[in-house]
């Protein structure tokens, strides 16, 4: 895939293409790990270098087309090397530790959004773990069914069945925050009075 | 037949997961399913907030030493490259193209890619390639037989070798900017969509209506084709990662050899932000601004003067034009929010006030709306009266609601690159997707430097609803504003996809740094004026802060017959786009005013509360050329005067006149001038939403007499928020007014409050109360 027979260019130097891949996945994944590890973010950093570096030596056209799903699990089965073999981890808190972390511009919801994470994460605490993984790789890293699939080792539709009962639990915990409400259909009023 | 609401079919309908005949059956099930309706808004929901709220989750980086590590690594294995290159006695790879040469390169409409061969000339690569091939495959053999962590750095320049020689055989391209950069699940779409892109139509010729800058508009739009694709590219869920830091990140390594390190970062730069760069080159050929910083201080308002008292007897008639705009009380709530105290001429009460939905009547002759009056004690003096005008428009029902044709003109310039802009962009104008059927069509016109289509018109059949979702995902921000261009754009391609008996409108999204480019801003109203009398009206979407244009998206809206609300939260876009979707897209009276004949045997003075930018002259009620506010299905529209009594003194008050008689004041009030004991009649015209002439209504109100406690609820809310914007607006004229009465009547008139408006009301009030101290 991705081949062109242009007849007029080559392959250029990979390091582009890792240092794309860098670009796109590096904070995501760094933020995936840290999840995994209870907010260490010393250990996730780890992680996500090793993974790197592990992509530098992979054919490029054997990952390029299952990319996302690639970065993942190879930084997943680093994580639980890490968890299994280094018994020692030393769990930050994880707000203090994102804080510090954090690169972003403070916008003027910061607040709020805050807010709303805090609200967020403090639900997604409650789930189970598979739970609240599938979760964040769905809507944190934007995986489809399949690569949550392939990432997890879980089957497509056992994903389905987590996502399903997670967002369900999920719509209940944060309802106030959603502003969801009992539907009134667009249009139906309830009360009316006349004068 | 009922769906379980335990199948997860459910929610992967809702992520747009199932494939298309599993989707469609789906939805026929769920047609016939409240229940399932309901729990699949609901999982959409939560599925946008939640990625729009950990989307944005701050994210730590690699610190410095680790990339430099993987990049390394890169440079190692490169730096192997050259050498056998150098072996073989070959021209070295320092042949960096000079800067202007690459810009030029870029502006062209070759692929950015393509100057990889200016990097590394062609014949050489080949040369090398083939040179070291034999060494290479011997030591791939090698690096196999070692243990995977130990041989890793070998293994690794081995392998870069042969796929070296592998790609220089087969004439393979790095990638064109959509596979490198996007996730590979997702490559293929985005090749339809740069295909579907480059093959669009170009609208036709313009009308002979409209302005004759519309020729270099097209020639522009033509000639960005492939700039509208770029735009594309990235994929969905890629934060973009801002040039500064990967500058610094990559000047960070040591320079190995410094002309490849620039190069490098040279040609990373040309393709992470291929758009970007063709834009504000492109840019380069308006009379532009540059990107403006997006500071609190670049807010702009007009002044706003307060209605004061008229006596009826000089003054017997008020007149306005009606406004359902609602901008100005999310605006206040950011302000306060963050702590601060919203400027004096951002707070416009009628908009505070008609942000609530109130439970008013509905029309029930032929009429679109009906008209409610309700009179009671004045919360803040009790000598006088407070008169509420309500007006409901008829409520539609989700499945009567005409055909949509909407063309969604979105905002990408840099400076909507922030998490309360473009992602919530998105991500309310995919709640608004998912509501719309296979009967509405939508198409996106995206404008920064220059406007491109990325969306042709496209029904939303429920097997394009994931394409059109997933365009909406993948829209970045970068460049600078040139909004007169996208609009014309927008229109046409509005005009091209009209329905008949339809809505058919442009929904602006913007932080409001409308740079009208080469047309005028006088020519923009004109030409916004032109196409709502054609049909096709405007409505915009203000979002973010530190650069609200507010005025002249107010005007903008205002002129194109449509709404103007601030969203400044995914629950704001619920409310704008789901719950009030019929009163956001129907229309179903345009320039409706009102007029009020005050009858001065019962009235002294009035004074009508807000809508200071949208008085009329007495004259102009009966103008039907004269424009003014439309209502949409289901709006309420919410006026208050605050009538003193006649008889009672008018504060302030007035000198006598030395040159004429005087008007008869105080207990002199002349009963004979009107044997009516009515205190006011209401006069309301309208247009039908495509009618030219308007009809008229009247309806003569006698005061009852009523005492403030026996009011309604939705009465005192009205009240409570006026009080509020006239203690924000630190109005004279606010009498006893203050935070204790505001929360009092707010507290009284709560009532139900399903949605929960009026309880982040209070919430607010107290914020802002606490504050003020």
């Amino acid at each position: 895939m991705g081949t062109q027979d242009t007849g007029q260019g080559m392959s250029a130097p990979d390091s582009d293409w890792i240092h794309a891949m860098l670009e796109r996945y590096e904070k995501p994944l760094v933020r995936y790990a840290a999840q995994l590890l209870d907010g260490d973010i010393d250990l996730a950093r780890d992680a996500v270098q090793d993974t790197f570096l592990r992509l530098c030596r992979e054919e490029r056209t054997e990952v390029e087309s299952r990319i996302a799903a690639w970065l993942y699990t190879v930084c997943r089965n680093r994580v639980f090397d890490m968890k299994r073999k280094e018994s020692r981890v030393i769990a930050l808190a994880e707000g203090e530790s994102f804080e510090r972390a954090s690169t972003d511009p403070t916008p003027a919801h910061a607040a709020e959004r805050r807010d709303n994470l805090s609200h967020i994460n403090a639900a997604l605490s409650l789930l189970p773990d598979n739970q609240r993984e599938v979760v964040r790789l769905k809507f944190q890293s934007g995986l489809s069914y399949k690569e949550i699939s392939d990432v997890t080792k879980l089957s497509v539709t056992n994903v389905g069945f987590l996502l399903h009962t997670a967002l369900k639990t999920l719509r209940t915990q944060l309802k106030t925050e959603l502003g969801l409400v009992p539907a009134t259909a667009d249009g139906a009023t309830t009360h009316r009075r006349t004068l | 037949m009922s769906l379980d609401l335990n199948d997860p079919r459910l929610t992967a309908y809702a992520l747009n997961e199932l494939d298309p005949r599993e989707r469609e059956e789906m939805e026929k099930q769920i047609a016939n399913d409240p229940a399932a309706q309901e729990l699949v808004n609901d999982l959409c929901d939560t599925a946008a907030f939640l990625q729009l709220e950990l989307g944005a989750e701050p994210s730590p980086e690699l610190d410095a030493t680790q990339k430099e590590a993987i990049r390394n690594g890169h440079v190692e294995v490169e730096c192997e490259g050259l050498s056998v290159g150098r072996l073989g006695e070959s021209p070295r790879r320092d042949t960096v193209p000079p800067y202007s040469a690459r810009a030029e390169s870029s502006e062209s409409d070759a692929p950015v890619y393509a100057d990889k061969d200016k990097i590394i000339p062609f014949p050489f690569v080949k040369y090398i390639a083939w040179a070291c091939s034999a060494a290479a495959v011997v030591a791939l053999f090698a690096g196999l037989s070692l243990p995977a962590m130990s041989g890793a750095m070998s293994k690794a320049k081995q392998l870069q070798l042969a796929q070296q020689r592998r790609d220089a055989e087969s004439g393979y391209i790095a990638g064109s900017p959509q596979v490198a950069i996007t996730t590979p699940s997702e490559t293929k779409e985005d090749l339809r969509y740069a295909k579907r892109a480059q093959l669009e139509e170009m609208p036709p010729p313009p009308s002979p209506t409209e302005l004759s800058a519309s020729k270099s508009k097209t020639e522009v739009f033509m000639a960005d084709a492939s700039s509208v694709t770029s735009l594309n590219a990235p994929s969905p869920n890629a934060p973009s990662i801002p040039i500064p830091e990967v500058a610094a990140a990559t000047a960070a390594t040591p320079a190995q050899s410094n002309v490849r390190t620039e190069s490098r970062l040279m040609a990373s730069m040309d393709k992470r932000a291929p758009a970007r760069g063709r834009i504000e080159n492109r840019s380069m050929a308006f009379p532009l601004d540059p990107v403006r910083p997006s500071s609190p201080g670049n807010e702009s308002y007009s002044a706003i003067t307060e209605n004061e008292f008229l006596t009826a007897l000089d003054n017997p008639l008020s007149t306005f034009s009606i406004d359902v705009d609602t901008a100005s009380y999310a605006n206040v709530r950011r302000f306060i929010e963050q702590g601060q105290r919203p400027p004096a001429d951002a707070v416009r009460i009628e908009e505070m006030v008609n942000y609530f939905p109130y439970n008013y009547a509905q029309p029930e002759g032929s009429d679109p709306f009906a008209a409610n009056v309700e009179i009671a004690d004045c919360p803040w003096d009790r000598e006088h009266r407070l008169v509420r005008v309500g007006l409901k428009g008829r409520e539609i029902a989700q499945n009567h609601r005409p055909a949509s044709n909407l063309v969604f003109l979105i905002d990408v310039s840099g400076s909507m690159n922030e998490p309360a802009k473009l992602p919530l962009v998105k991500a309310s104008l995919q709640l608004l997707v998912n509501k719309l059927t296979a009967r509405d069509r939508i198409a996106i016109v995206v404008y920064a430097g220059s406007s491109g289509l990325v969306l042709r018109s496209t029904s939303i059949t429920s097997a394009n609803k994931a394409a059109v979702l997933e365009t909406l995902d993948r829209l970045e921000a970068g460049g600078s504003t040139n909004g007169g261009e996208g609009i014309q754009l927008a229109y046409s391609v509005a005009r091209e996809n009209f329905i008949k008996g339809g809505t058919n409108r442009v929904i602006l999204c913007t932080d409001g740094d409308f740079n009208v480019g080469v047309t005028s801003q006088g020519a923009l109203v004109d030409l916004i004026k032109q196409e709502a009398k054609s049909g096709v009206f405007l409505s915009v979407f203000g979002f973010g802060s530190g650069n609200l244009k507010d005025s002249t998206m107010m005007n903008l809206a205002d002129k194109g017959n449509g709404n103007y609300a601030y969203i400044d939260s995914l629950k704001e876009g619920r409310k704008v786009f789901v719950e009030q979707m019929s009163g956001t897209l129907v229309t179903i009276a345009k320039d409706v005013k009102i007029q009020i004949e005050f009858n001065p045997a019962k009235v002294g003075a009035y004074r009508l509360i807000g809508y200071e930018k949208r008085m009329l002259a007495k004259e102009d009620f009966n103008n039907d050329k004269k424009d003014a506010g439309e209502i949409g299905a289901g709006h309420t529209v919410t006026a208050l005067y605050e009538v003193v009594p006649a008889g009672q003194p008018v504060k302030p008050a007035v000198d006598a006149l030395k040159y004429q008689a005087n008007p008869p004041v105080r207990s002199d009030v002349d009963e004979r001038r009107s044997p009516s004991s009515d205190l006011l009649t209401l006069k309301i015209r309208y247009k039908q939403p495509d009618g030219a002439t308007s009809k008229k209504l009247e309806f003569p109100i006698r005061d009852q007499g009523a005492k403030w406690e026996s009011a309604s609820g939705d009465f005192k809310f009205a009240a409570s928020v006026a009080a509020f914007g006239m203690i924000l607006r630190e109005s004279q004229l606010r009498g006893d007014a203050d935070y204790g009465l505001v929360l009092k009547l707010a507290r009284e008139g709560k009532g139900e409050d399903e949605e929960g408006y009026r309880s982040e009301f209070i919430r607010l009030v107290k914020t802002a109360a606490e504050m003020g101290r």
